[in-house]
């Protein structure tokens, strides 16, 4: 390559049973340069990366870091190099401070051999204050906020003088304000000669902080483009390989009478005087910033947390809703902002989880499960959502999150709901199934079908919703009709509660 | 049991031994690849043992050993239950104690097989209920609820028995332990019917999937809607209960209610539901790897009995095998 040529990868090979994971991909990363790695899931993006961790041997090809050629067997080969991982979560130790955090694999010590905690506090300082962040350094890692907890992983990388970090999509947890910090730190450490590998499924992101990327599809290197010289849906195209117009907006308004009427719902000290009214048929999103109570509405709606008053009617009748039992019967569905932890259930088939919700709707007298119905159910449903898995019998924990993610939302179709909360419905997946999942929710509407669609994606929410609110510190702060913003304005109305926050 | 006891009717004895291997239904044959390294464990410990004593390959031995385990057998059905909520019994050995030495007592004094029945399951759903409660309503986690009603119900039975041991009991009871249904002994019967119903209920019944779902993702369970506490209060009940009736047909083997009856049952139980593949944190596994866990835990001691080996060692030896086949279980799921 042309000019200091830091990291090379050339031809690398990974082959797993029945798939090839990577097929002899090149990448090349030069010294202070920001490289984006973008692909759909499943495309090689992780397993490159864990090739880079030496959590993957490849079956082929050769990696060079400063032109000589070098083995990276396990993970210690790969930090011994200067490489430096950052995932989504933090990986570090809530219990200690800022400042032990930074140095935990090095404690600064003291004449007496013991960890100096005044020292380390002062280095912490200095480190923190070179980045210009605003980070105390004695605080519990486990008490600042997600992103500074990011940031401080990724200063601890570069007080082990890390060269190259990789990062896995940093952002997928972060709020706006904080995504806008990550990346002012991210050109810091350019400035000083740190090259990042930079993975992610927003594209706006990747195409406004690196100077190159690499676009992987089926494990295959596509090609390789400076950032300046593509737009988004030229990426799209080579992503996917096929054309994909992100912001569709719905065709017009259905909405017919009102289904849910919620009054002056209060949940002490999270929610605070909600009322809406939703109606058949209507897309309502609601999006502001982590903490402004969305996740909690959808709780307190779906009887996962108690509210203290306020009265919900569901289809003209009132409900005190103190369990999900309550609503389920009254067609609500909920489907949680955590597929892995809330939605799906490990250990069980596509089938069983797609039919979950029916379980004593399909037993006879005795409890015996009719089969025939759930193979049925869940095979229509499978062909209605587009869902990809091998068999009906397939483990849901080998689907890949968009297929896992439909089959959450295929249960409560089954179901017949006519409410459908969604809270982050299209997180972690890629973007061809986000596009499907958009198209099912449009189709859904389209039929009567009523959704609350929660989510921290404005494009998501402003190109789905017949309205929208904007949610700050427990409440509703603002409601918007369609076409009464433009996106630039509603993501200006977040970042403006951004600004009032801090 | 002596082997002459049943002299005529061999082979349907030795192929009720070998029911989990190969007779039963379709879904045991689809999960034989998980199963298969028990199997293979369980066959190593045949030819060993038939090279080394000629004894091995007798009916009389294999029904020894089936009566032998099953208390254990019935008691670890009801376990398989609660560990696939994600839960653990560790009180099953007192609750039979105490189910048994009550049952026996009223058994001693003349009431009729079904009262005592009657009993003995009506002392294990109060248990049950206790421990379920517990655990759903007052969040006292499985562990510590059921280590405390360990030791409560052990203090009850010896309060109520006075730490004696019941002896003389109605022989309509007997038949539990001693009887033969045709030219079965009554306690094979009920082992493997046991076996045969609990392994439709975990796979076929909506209850059972349930239990599946609350040990595989409760906070999923709940949010479908399943009635999580109903499910985790059912399976202590089912655990109580099979301990107790665990409890009543070992007496009747036994023909008397010694005190030290079912202490340390815990401790089988669980290691042959773990050996069985049922994994400690819930959601995976089923009744017929426990049956399989169950019969290596028979024929290890079996083996230690033949070859007269000392029974000290029976605890070292099973040991061994528990790590052994959790280690193999652990590394064959992170492998995949």
């Amino acid at each position: 390559m042309e000019q200091d040529c830091l990291l090379e990868l050339s031809g690398i090979t990974k082959h797993y049973p029945g798939i090839l994971a990577l097929d002899h991909v090149d990448f090349s990363l030069q010294m202070g340069e920001i490289h984006g790695l973008v692909g759909e899931n499943g495309a090689g993006k992780s397993t490159l990366i864990k090739v880079l961790n030496g959590i993957v041997n490849p079956d082929d090809g050769v990696i060079s870091l400063d032109g000589a050629p070098r083995v990276i067997a396990n993970p210690r080969d790969s930090a011994a190099l200067g490489m430096a991982f950052i995932h989504q979560e933090p990986t570090l130790f809530p219990n200690l401070s800022v400042a032990e955090n930074l140095f935990a694999g090095h404690p600064r010590l003291n004449r007496w051999g013991l960890v100096s905690k005044a020292d380390q506090k002062q280095a912490a300082r200095q480190l923190l204050a070179r980045m210009s962040l605003e980070i105390d350094p004695s605080a519990l890692v486990g008490d600042i906020r997600l992103a500074e907890a990011q940031m401080v992983e990724i200063l601890r990388a570069i007080s082990l003088d890390a060269r190259i970090l990789v990062m896995d999509e940093p952002t997928s947890s972060l709020t706006e304000s904080e995504k806008h910090s990550l990346f002012k730190l991210i050109e810091s450490l350019k400035a000083e000669g740190v090259s990042i590998i930079y993975v992610s499924h927003f594209l706006d992101e990747v195409l406004a902080i690196c100077d190159r990327i690499t676009v992987l599809k089926d494990g295959k290197k596509v090609s390789t483009h400076k950032a300046k010289e593509i737009t988004k849906s030229d990426l799209i195209l080579k992503m996917v390989g096929h054309g994909l117009e992100i912001g569709e907006g719905q065709s017009q308004t259905h909405a017919g009478d009102t289904i849910l009427s919620v009054r002056a719902l209060t949940v002490h000290d999270v929610l605070h005087d909600i009322s809406f009214d939703l109606r058949r048929g209507e897309i309502v999103g609601i999006c502001g910033l982590l903490g402004a109570g969305k996740t909690e509405l959808a709780k307190a709606l779906f009887g996962l947390l108690p509210y203290d008053s306020g009265t919900v009617v569901i289809d003209g009748e009132a409900v005190h809703v103190r369990s999900p039992r309550d609503v389920i019967r009254r067609g609500m569905g909920f489907v949680t902002e955590s597929r892995l932890v809330e939605g799906i259930i490990g250990g069980l088939s596509v089938r069983e989880n797609a039919t979950v919700t029916l379980f004593d709707r399909l037993s006879n007298w005795l409890g015996l499960l009719d089969r025939g119905a759930q193979r049925q159910l869940t095979g229509e449903m499978v062909a209605d959502l587009g869902v990809r898995a091998a068999s009906q019998e397939q483990h849901i924990m080998y689907l890949s999150g968009g297929n896992q993610q439909k089959v959450v939302l295929g249960k409560w179709l089954l179901l017949n709901s006519t409410i459908l909360i969604l809270d982050e419905p299209t997180r972690g997946i890629d973007i061809g199934a986000k596009r499907e999942i958009y198209r099912i929710l449009q189709r859904l509407a389209g039929e009567g079908t009523s959704i609350l669609l929660i989510s921290s994606e404005i494009d998501e929410v402003y190109d789905l919703s017949d309205r929208i609110f904007v949610m700050y510190d427990g409440r509703i702060s603002r409601q918007i009709a369609r076409g009464e913003v433009t996106r630039n304005e509603l993501i200006a109305l977040v970042t403006e509660s951004i600004s009032l926050e801090t | 049991m002596k082997p002459n006891s049943i002299s005529e009717p061999e082979n349907h004895v030795a192929r009720a031994w070998n029911a989990p291997a190969r007779l039963p239904n379709l879904k045991f044959l689809k999960r034989l690849p998980d199963e298969t390294g028990l199997l293979i464990i369980l066959i190593g410990f045949g030819i060993i043992l038939s090279i080394l004593s000629p004894y091995f390959l007798t009916v009389g031995n294999f029904v020894n050993v089936i009566i032998t385990m099953t208390s254990t057998g019935i008691v670890a059905v009801g376990m398989t239950f609660v560990m696939l909520s994600g839960g653990i019994d560790l009180s099953v050995g007192s609750t039979m104690a105490l189910a048994a030495t009550i049952a026996a007592t009223y058994s001693k004094s003349g009431s009729p097989a079904v009262v005592v029945i009657l009993i003995a399951v009506g002392i294990g759903i109060i248990i049950g209920l206790i421990n379920g409660i517990a655990i759903t309503k007052l969040r006292v986690p499985p562990l510590i609820t059921t280590l405390a009603m360990l030791s409560v119900a052990r203090g009850l039975e010896l309060i109520y028995g006075r730490a004696v041991t019941v002896t003389g009991l109605g022989s309509d009871i007997n038949f539990l332990g001693r009887g033969t249904i045709g030219p079965i002994p009554v306690p094979i019967v009920l082992l493997f019917g046991l076996y045969v119903i609990a392994s439709i209920v975990l796979s076929r019944t909506s209850f059972g999937r349930k239990i599946y779902a609350v040990g595989g993702n409760e906070r999923a369970a709940q949010i479908v809607g399943i009635k999580v506490n109903q499910i985790k209060i059912s399976v202590y009940v089912i655990s109580a209960v099979l301990s107790a009736f665990g409890g009543l047909i070992l007496v009747a083997r036994l023909g008397s209610a010694p005190t030290i009856i079912g202490t340390g049952l815990e401790l089988d139980v669980i290691a042959a539901v773990v050996i069985g593949g049922t994994s400690l944190s819930g959601g995976k596994g089923g009744v017929w790897g426990t049956l399989l866990g169950v019969a290596i835990l028979g024929l290890i001691q079996n083996t230690l009995n033949l070859l007269n080996v000392s029974p000290y060692y029976t605890q070292l030896v099973q040991g061994l095998v528990i790590f052994v086949a959790v280690a193999i279980d652990m590394n064959r799921r992170r492998g995949t």
